[in-house]
């Protein structure tokens, strides 16, 4: 984290009805921080941005922003600005006055108002469509009118509700580049709620992964991919595969991993006992394969695995392979197609699959 | 599709359309060309009371009445000073009672609207309850209620409030009072309609960029219910201004309206032809501004 907590969300319980939103949750934003929430529909990530824009209010805990203590102080009053999931871009005014119609709210003079609009349509590349009316917009249009309408309130907080969700894929990709030079450029802190967990990865700094009301892990993208902390982040990000086992040697962050398929050594910077029931976390693309005829070309590593091909999926970039491993394990694989001159394998050839100790982490049963 | 289905499927399609348009045909604009033949015409003694017109299609007989076609049932307006009164009083008491009914009406429709939705339908159902009994019964309870010895006087002497009775019954207050009770739930439903179907997003980004509730209301709600306030407005106003029953019911003798002026002339008077003239200047009045509204907004949508 750098510099100061700029949100603090302390011990924050929502409900709505029945359904707990959000159960006891802590968190704090640093100043300048581009910031992820990422779930699935329904954990609670909406509800946690629509507390901070001060749409609810929690039942239990404080939020503070700026060190102030929001409880009480409604909306329009709050440092923050969001762009919504739908836009919410007001149709009966045209691109300018849907700018500028926070700044009225401030009781900005006119001619800054005039000044802030335009400066803003440059930096989001939407000079000339001042007079449009938002039906008059694509849908790419329509995403730069609603982020430039809540960053010219110079925000201490940009809230991004799903911003990308309703954009095709290329757009969104080209999307998420500009925000995230957006942020950089005007050191704002951005807090994103997304499902997407390769839009969280690509554009923030840091993601929390939260599951039915609570934060199941907080980390840089790296972190959460490589080391996942629990199962279901494992899962919830990229693919993984996890392979029961058993630890049958600890040495300092060194263990040994007696599974079905045979057994694996492994470095994981967490505390496992000796005995405890664990998996064995690899991911698709750490994972590289060979016919079992092959002469040795890869390096030796002290997990070997030997299995046969059951399936082969060809994904344009790569090729996934799922082969099953002495001892029936379902293991994934994925291979870039990046020479040619390999060849594919095909299913029902005998390999050996290994992959480096450091390669893999250990996830508690 | 076969090209004997599609050819059925036109037919059927042609027929649905040319429904409505029948209806409008027998409906509306047959007796419009009535009303405009006997407003051409002069009164006259007998039956039907008036110079009969292109009863005869006899080239000579047609050009004969197209000559003997006067204007002085038009003209008789307006030597009337009773009709102009009856014009301007009509659509005073329709324009104070559209007012009214907005101002009573729009808070009433954002409550509909901004309830649970669970709860919507029973709120819009007791809105409409009214119309379960008959209208004309209504206005008289408004009679007991607003007479000199009513129920609203005996109440507000009761509390001390007034010492001699109100004189509501019998004048322009009493219709005002019935035209806007009655009329209420045409305003109030348009409203509904189009308060319920804003995006709920639209005023907390309002409010999210700075708006207080007061702002949102102003900047956002309002200007978007446009549509269901001139809806409404229209509802009520355009029936409001010909209403013929509350005035007759609870109106006094200065309160002339052109339903009743046009009722006098036509069974009392028996001047079909000055009856069907204000009858048509009265359409063309109330009609007239509407058709006007719509081609401004047509020329603007173009644009």
């Amino acid at each position: 984290m750098s510099g100061a907590s700029l949100i603090q969300v302390e011990r924050v319980t929502k409900r709505h009805g029945s359904v707990l939103a959000l159960d006891g949750l802590s968190l704090e934003i640093a100043q300048g921080e581009f910031f992820a929430l990422l779930g699935p529909s329904g954990c609670g990530k909406t509800s946690l941005l629509r507390l901070i824009a001060g749409f609810e209010t929690p039942d239990q805990g404080r939020i503070l922003i700026d060190g102030h203590d929001m409880t009480g102080v409604p909306p329009h009053r709050r440092p923050v600005n969001m762009m919504f999931q739908s836009y919410a871009l007001f149709p009966h005014m045209d691109v300018a006055h849907n700018i500028a119609f926070g700044l009225k709210q401030e009781g900005v003079t006119k001619r800054e108002i005039a000044d802030r609009v335009a400066a803003i349509l440059h930096l989001v590349q939407l000079e000339g469509l001042q007079k449009r009316r938002p039906d008059q917009l694509s849908g790419g249009q329509k995403s730069r009118v609603a982020l430039a309408r809540a960053l010219v309130k110079r925000p201490k907080l940009l809230l991004l509700d799903e911003p990308l969700a309703a954009l095709d894929r290329r757009l969104r990709e080209t999307t998420q580049f500009e925000i995230t030079r957006l942020q950089k450029s005007l050191g704002t802190s951005f807090l994103i709620v997304t499902h997407d967990q390769r839009e969280a990865m690509v554009m923030t700094q840091r993601i929390a992964v939260m599951r039915a009301g609570r934060i199941e892990q907080i980390g840089a993208p790296a972190e959460i991919y490589e080391q996942p902390a629990s199962r279901y982040v494992a899962e919830f990000i990229g693919d993984i595969n996890l392979l029961p086992g058993k630890v049958v040697a600890a040495d300092a962050n060194r263990y040994t991993i007696a599974t079905c398929a045979g057994s694996i050594e492994l470095v994981c910077a967490k505390q496992h006992a000796e005995g405890q029931a664990v998996s064995v976390a690899v991911r698709p693309e750490r994972i590289r394969i060979e016919r079992l005829s092959g002469q040795g070309v890869l390096k030796p590593s002290p997990n070997r695995l030997t299995g046969r091909i059951e399936e082969r999926a060809y994904l344009g970039e790569a090729t996934l392979y799922t082969i099953k491993l002495d001892g029936d394990f379902l293991l994934r694989a994925v291979r870039q197609n990046a020479s040619t001159d390999e060849g594919p394998m095909e299913p029902g050839g005998k390999i050996i699959a290994t992959f480096a100790p450091e390669a893999a982490s250990l996830i508690a049963q | 599709m076969s090209g004997k289905k599609k050819h059925i499927a036109q037919r059927g399609r042609g027929l649905v359309i040319a429904l409505p348009y029948l209806w409008l045909i027998l409906f509306f604009l047959a007796p419009f060309f009535l009303v405009l033949k006997v407003s051409l015409s002069q009164s006259v003694l007998g039956q039907p009371p008036y110079a009969p017109v292109f009863d005869d299609w006899s080239i000579a007989a047609v050009s004969n009445r197209l000559q003997s076609f006067t204007l002085a049932a038009y003209a008789g307006l307006l030597e009337d000073s009773l009709y102009l009164q009856s014009y301007v009083n009509s659509l005073a008491i329709a324009a104070a009672a559209t007012c009214i009914m907005l101002l009573i009406g729009y808070p009433f429709a954002l409550a509909i609207a901004r309830a649970a939705p669970q709860r919507r339908p029973l709120l819009v159902m007791l809105a409409i309850a009214p119309f379960w009994t008959s209208s004309l019964i209504r206005v008289y309870a408004w009679i007991m209620i607003l007479k000199d010895e009513g129920l609203l006087n005996h109440a507000l002497m009761a509390l001390g409030l007034i010492k001699t009775p109100l004189t509501i019954f019998a004048s322009n207050w009493a219709v005002l009072i019935g035209v806007v009770y009655s009329y209420l739930p045409f305003m109030v439903l348009p409203l509904v309609a189009s308060l319920e179907k804003q995006d709920k997003a639209l005023r907390e980004a309002a409010a999210d960029l700075g708006a207080s509730p007061f702002a949102v209301f102003w900047r956002i709600t309002l200007p978007l219910s446009l549509p269901g306030i001139l809806a409404g407005s229209l509802l009520t106003f355009i029936p409001a201004a010909g209403e013929f029953v509350i005035p007759d019911l609870l109106g006094g003798s200065d309160t002339v309206m052109i339903g009743a002026t046009l009722w006098n002339d036509f069974f009392a008077n028996r001047d079909w032809p000055t009856a069907a003239a204000a009858a048509l200047l009265m359409l063309l009045l109330l009609v007239g501004p509407f058709i006007l509204y719509e081609r401004i907004e047509l020329y603007k949508s173009d644009s």
